[in-house]
């Protein structure tokens, strides 16, 4: 799938497997693969557990092609191979038998990092196995199988830091080699006392990716490539039950921001239309680190912390888009009296915590993370604002909250929380619409923004007044406006202050999530051409330059300044956004189902 | 007694606020003035935190609306703001509560907010939000503007200032560090009522301790991470717990069960394996080794009034994190190092080869936790012949790294031997008593000429608990390392050794 003479190699996306935390790169510079682990938690590329690997043969360095599959990644060199075989455990096999040494040389990602001096030692045990510590990044175990190690590591006069490392996995004199490098967090436990084969393992890979891809519908024709690329993107990406992880959960990135994301959990669970009960389970999922007392959910779980930030509640969208599209079989009356205190909880949450003081369920907040709008210009004006797309997702979330009551026999309470959807929602129509876009307000004032923001509501499908359903399509179909040729700007491209610049985010840039939400509204709301149109045009644009999170919807100048647009070519992904299960995910929704509904209709 | 906030903060056991003069010793260019910092790390969701060694809010006494020279006298209770123009302000500490109160006097805060930080007005006060914290900044008496504005592709306010102005002369300010739960626990509500129970708390903790003012760091230090009670590295500098530095933490207290309490909260944070990590702080461990030295904090004790679940429990816990060494670091009668840094100093390995290295000092550490394991067996009426056993043991095998003059290491692999460094070879001094006499002699003799370079590390300190004429040494130069620099310079471990060293003298 991924390789040197594939559609896609590793300077763009990365290379990894579900339950395995290493993953591989290409680094962008020297084209050779990087490897290194998710578990961490070092983000922004800011990892210095991070090995080159480079292949010899008979003493001389010969450089290697690569290729990936689900199964293993071969590097290939003129005379023989090598294979490298991540598995679902907490090691991974290297295997060959072409006389080839694979060295693991300690290299940061870029100029600047510290990658020798990351590494606080090395010891070879009296198992005959050698281990790396790396201090907070973890720990590496180097077991020879078939082969020996052989360990260079200079230090400083002074003895306190590395100048360079590194770990030749030598063949034996047959010329195979076979080694088990195990990684922990913490120790490196009892090692096994025997392996499964090479073959084995590979095979594990090939079939798990193919039961994973069940839990999705068939695309629509013509996105079969992004189909493949995207459900292994998110694949790739699965954590299994490990650390503080209590059951599978999506990372958003490997190098970049590798930990599992509050919100796009439910991003994920509603791409798996087939498979709703798997889809329902990655909602649910994020409600394992509830905070008992408030009822707040994490903003991001690591392998080892929680983050005590907040991400939006997406939860009751999430779960009604399920319900739409696949029923409601999975809500047994056990499940909803497991979920709904739950639900309720975090509901609360929200209107106890952000309570705009007016006596109701309208929020306010005083941080752009509580919107997910990051630095959209709904926010131009400062905080606290009200705002009609945290609204929406409220009034979801209010109305899924009675429903999963009423599945489990609480129908009187199931009759509050509906009754409290409806009133928020009744407010948010007559308050918060200004006839031509939801309005955010800061300080009672409208903040005057040309954001797509302002249509999240659409959300609300159907329930909307059919007035304000069709002035939203209107807007997010205009031409040269909020549509591009790749999909919806995050800011209408006429704005002067559409920025698609590195730093930004929902600021101008054509971005994943959002043609998700507006895409997924207008398909709500009965305007299933007109989402399938623009669904068209982002899964394309994905199709053709991979699953990376945002793309800017132009290259040359800003249309209301006449400035300059500056993308920095990154070494990650073509304009420094690397590939993301959140491109992924929402890419499976449009293309196998919005799509698919809009095109059929 | 008197403290000056140039050179440690006024702050309190358990509580995370801080007030300290910054005069920037080290010609760092920060801003010089009265602040206040909050111990606790940065959590902003991407790495550009602000650097917040300096504080994060600048306190400016004014008079009349005007900026106002002051000066600022404190003792552990409260701290005293004298204005030029004849204001005053006094701040004084109630657990999560600061209570300013003012007369004649007004106050801007200038806070320093990192990526994603935000202060707003809220319906609590002024709310700093970072991360899980909610800093709630309310005026009681007077009035208060807030100047901010956001920045919206930075993703964070510009620094906000508040302005608090009087009313008839007078100002009282509540500072209350709480969390995303807004949980707020009972307070005194003037700094007269927060003084009087600071002083009485302090002057609990200090009571039978020889030196207040080393007593106050050790106090200052205490704070709650991962769930207990820890000794920090330096609350307003250094957030991490170390381990080594728990075991001369526990060295002053006056009785054994104080001391069980103390290494009891450090093996809670032990690995599942019973690793005890060698740092800890809110948001992560360090998952490597320090020297095992516990076994100093419990020699001589006299177990006999611990109660006996927690000494039950304290040992089961000992014996957890003294098995692991037993079990990950051992060939034979022998335990070792895997890597340099685990003997507690860095950059002094005995075998630059990545080699697993027998050492003296880690045979002598390892030989009282065995010891003090048996001794408490011994209190609750079990068997400790499995403790005595490994100790005698090990004791054997320390003998065997005796070449005559000095204590050498060995490889645990092939067997070779090295010098030992200087003052690893002179741990065994720990042992007192258990070591023949002969021996004790010479590394007498040897401590005497440790360079006082070495006295940096607190290491020398342990030695020196068995070796009168290394004591001398220490407590005059600690004294003057006692001295911090500057506030985010002081160091509660080392007030903690200098205070054990005093009282056995």
């Amino acid at each position: 799938m991924f390789g040197t003479s594939e559609r896609f190699d590793l300077t763009h996306a990365v290379y990894a497997r579900e339950g395995s935390a290493f993953f591989l790169i290409e680094n962008y510079y020297s084209h050779l693969l990087q490897l290194s682990s998710f578990k961490p938690g070092a983000w922004m590329m800011s990892n210095e557990f991070v090995f080159t690997l480079r292949t010899f043969q008979g003493g001389r360095e010969i450089p290697y092609s690569y290729k990936g599959d689900p199964g293993s990644m071969l590097l290939n060199l003129p005379a023989g191979s090598l294979e490298i075989i991540f598995t679902y455990n907490e090691y991974f096999r290297v295997s060959g038998k072409d006389g080839i040494t694979l060295r693991l040389e300690a290299a940061p990602y870029r100029a600047g990092g510290r990658a020798p001096e990351a590494c606080h030692g090395i010891c070879t045990l009296p198992d005959g196995t050698t281990e790396l510590t790396y201090g907070t990044y973890g720990k590496l175990r180097f077991r020879p199988l078939k082969g020996s190690i052989s360990v260079c590591a200079p230090m400083k006069g002074d003895g306190s830091e590395y100048t360079a490392l590194t770990i030749d996995l030598c063949p034996d004199e047959s010329g195979e080699l076979d080694f088990a490098v195990h990684e922990d967090m913490i120790e490196v436990g009892n090692l096994p006392d025997s392996y499964p084969s090479v073959e084995t393992l590979k095979q594990d890979g090939f079939d798990r990716y193919a039961d994973f891809q069940k839990n999705y519908k068939a695309p629509a024709k013509g996105f079969e490539q992004l189909f493949k690329y995207a459900t292994h993107t998110v694949w790739a990406r699965r954590v299994k039950p490990t650390g503080i992880y209590q059951s599978p959960m999506i990372l958003m990135h490997y190098e970049y921001l590798g930990e599992c994301f509050a919100w796009q959990q439910s991003f994920n669970g509603m791409s798996m239309m087939g498979n709703p009960k798997e889809g329902w389970r990655q909602i649910c999922a994020l409600f394992e680190y509830q905070d008992e007392k408030t009822g707040q959910l994490p903003g991001n779980v690591g392998y080892l912390t929680k983050n005590a930030g907040i991400q939006p509640p997406i939860q009751g969208f999430a779960l009604k888009w399920l319900i739409k599209k696949c029923g409601d079989s999975y809500l047994t009356p056990s499940e909803c009296e497991r979920m709904y205190p739950k639900f309720a909880k975090w509901a609360e949450f929200w209107v106890r915590t952000r309570s705009a003081g007016r006596g109701d369920d309208v929020t306010a907040i005083n941080n752009p993370n509580d919107s997910g709008w990051d630095d959209a210009t709904i926010f131009q004006d400062g905080f606290p604002t009200i705002n009609p797309d945290l609204i929406a997702f409220m009034v979801d979330l209010l109305d899924m909250t009675g429903r999963l009551a009423d599945g489990c026999g609480k129908t009187e309470e199931g009759k509050r929380w509906h009754d409290r959807s409806q009133k928020l929602f009744d407010t948010l129509i007559s308050e918060f619409w200004d006839g031509k876009k939801f309005v955010t307000f800061h300080n009672g004032k409208p903040v005057d923004s040309l954001s797509a923001a302002c249509y999240q509501p659409i959300i609300l499908g159907d329930r909307l007044p059919q007035n304000i359903i069709d002035r939203c399509c209107e807007a997010l179909t205009e031409e040269g406006g909020l549509l591009t040729e790749i999909g919806i700007a995050s800011e209408d491209i006429r704005s002067a202050n559409s920025n698609y610049g590195t730093g930004t985010f929902v600021h101008g840039r054509v971005v994943a999530p959002v043609q998700l939400f507006l895409c997924a509204g207008l398909n709500l709301a009965g305007k299933k051409k007109e989402a399938a149109m623009i669904a068209r045009r982002f899964a394309a644009q994905s199709q053709q330059k991979g699953c990376i999170l945002g793309f800017p919807p132009r290259t040359d100048t800003y249309l209301a300044t006449g400035k300059p647009v500056y993308i920095t070519p990154g070494p990650v992904a073509s304009d420094g956004w690397p590939w993301s299960s959140w491109n992924a995910c929402s890419n499976l929704t449009l293309i196998t189902c919005i799509i698919p509904e809009g095109e059929e209709a | 007694m008197q403290l000056d906030l140039k050179k440690r903060p006024l702050g309190q056991y358990l509580s995370r606020h801080l007030l300290f003069e910054e005069w920037d010793p080290q010609g760092k260019g920060w801003a010089k003035g009265l602040y206040l910092a909050l111990a606790q790390e940065t959590t902003s969701m991407f790495a550009s935190t602000v650097d917040r060694s300096a504080g994060f809010i600048r306190l400016e006494p004014t008079v009349n609306g005007a900026a106002a020279d002051y000066t600022v006298s404190a003792d552990p209770s409260c701290a005293k703001i004298a204005c030029a123009g004849g204001g005053n302000l006094t701040i004084a500490l109630d657990g999560k509560a600061l209570l300013i109160a003012g007369e004649g006097a007004g106050l801007i805060l200038r806070v320093r907010l990192g990526s994603g930080e935000n202060l707003r007005e809220t319906e609590r006060g002024k709310e700093i939000f970072m991360g899980a914290t909610r800093y709630i900044i309310k005026p009681v008496v007077g009035s208060v503007k807030l100047e901010v504005t956001w920045q919206l592709t930075a993703l964070r306010s510009s620094d906000p200032v508040l302005t608090f102005t009087p009313e008839n002369g007078k100002l009282a300010i509540e500072i209350i560090d709480s969390n995303s739960a807004y949980e707020i626990p009972e307070y005194v509500h003037t700094p007269d009522e927060a003084a009087a129970k600071a002083e009485k708390a302090f002057a609990a903790f200090a009571a039978g301790l020889p030196d207040p003012l080393l007593a106050y760091d050790l106090w200052l230090g205490l704070q709650i991470r991962r769930g207990q009670h820890l000794v920090l590295g330096n609350p307003i500098r250094d957030q991490k717990a170390y381990a080594l530095e728990q075991t001369f933490a526990a060295l002053p207290m006056k009785d054994a069960a104080q001391r069980i309490r103390l290494l009891s909260a450090l093996f809670a944070l032990a690995t599942p394996g019973g690793l005890v990590p060698a740092w800890a702080k809110e948001s992560a461990i360090i998952p490597e080794a320090a020297p095992p030295v516990y076994g100093a904090a419990l020699a001589g004790l006299d177990f006999s009034g611990v109660d006996k679940a927690e000494l039950k429990a304290f040992r089961d816990a000992f014996a957890k994190v003294t098995e692991w060494w037993f079990r990950e670091r051992s060939v034979g009668d022998a335990c070792f190092y895997a890597y340099p840094h685990e003997c507690g100093l860095a950059g002094k390995p005995a075998f630059p080869a990545p080699r697993p290295c027998v050492s003296p000092d880690l045979l002598s550490y390892l030989i009282l936790c065995c010891s003090a394991l048996g001794e408490i067996c011994k209190a609750l009426g079990e068997d400790a012949a499995c403790w005595t056993g490994r100790e005698e043991k090990l004791a054997k095998t320390l003998l065997s790294l005796w070449d005559g003059k000095a204590f050498l290491c060995r490889d645990a692999l092939n067997g070779d031997t090295a010098p030992a460094p200087k003052l690893l070879a002179c741990m065994p001094l720990l042992l007192g008593d258990k070591l023949p006499g002969d021996i004790r002699k010479a590394l007498e003799a040897a401590a005497e000429t440790i360079a006082p370079a070495e006295y940096d590390s607190l290491l020398p300190g342990l030695a020196a608990l068995g070796c009168p004429a290394l004591k001398a040494k220490l407590l005059a130069a600690g004294a003057e390392r006692a001295d911090a620099p500057s506030a985010a310079a002081f160091d509660p471990a080392r007030s903690a050794l200098l205070l054990a060293l005093q009282e056995r003298s």
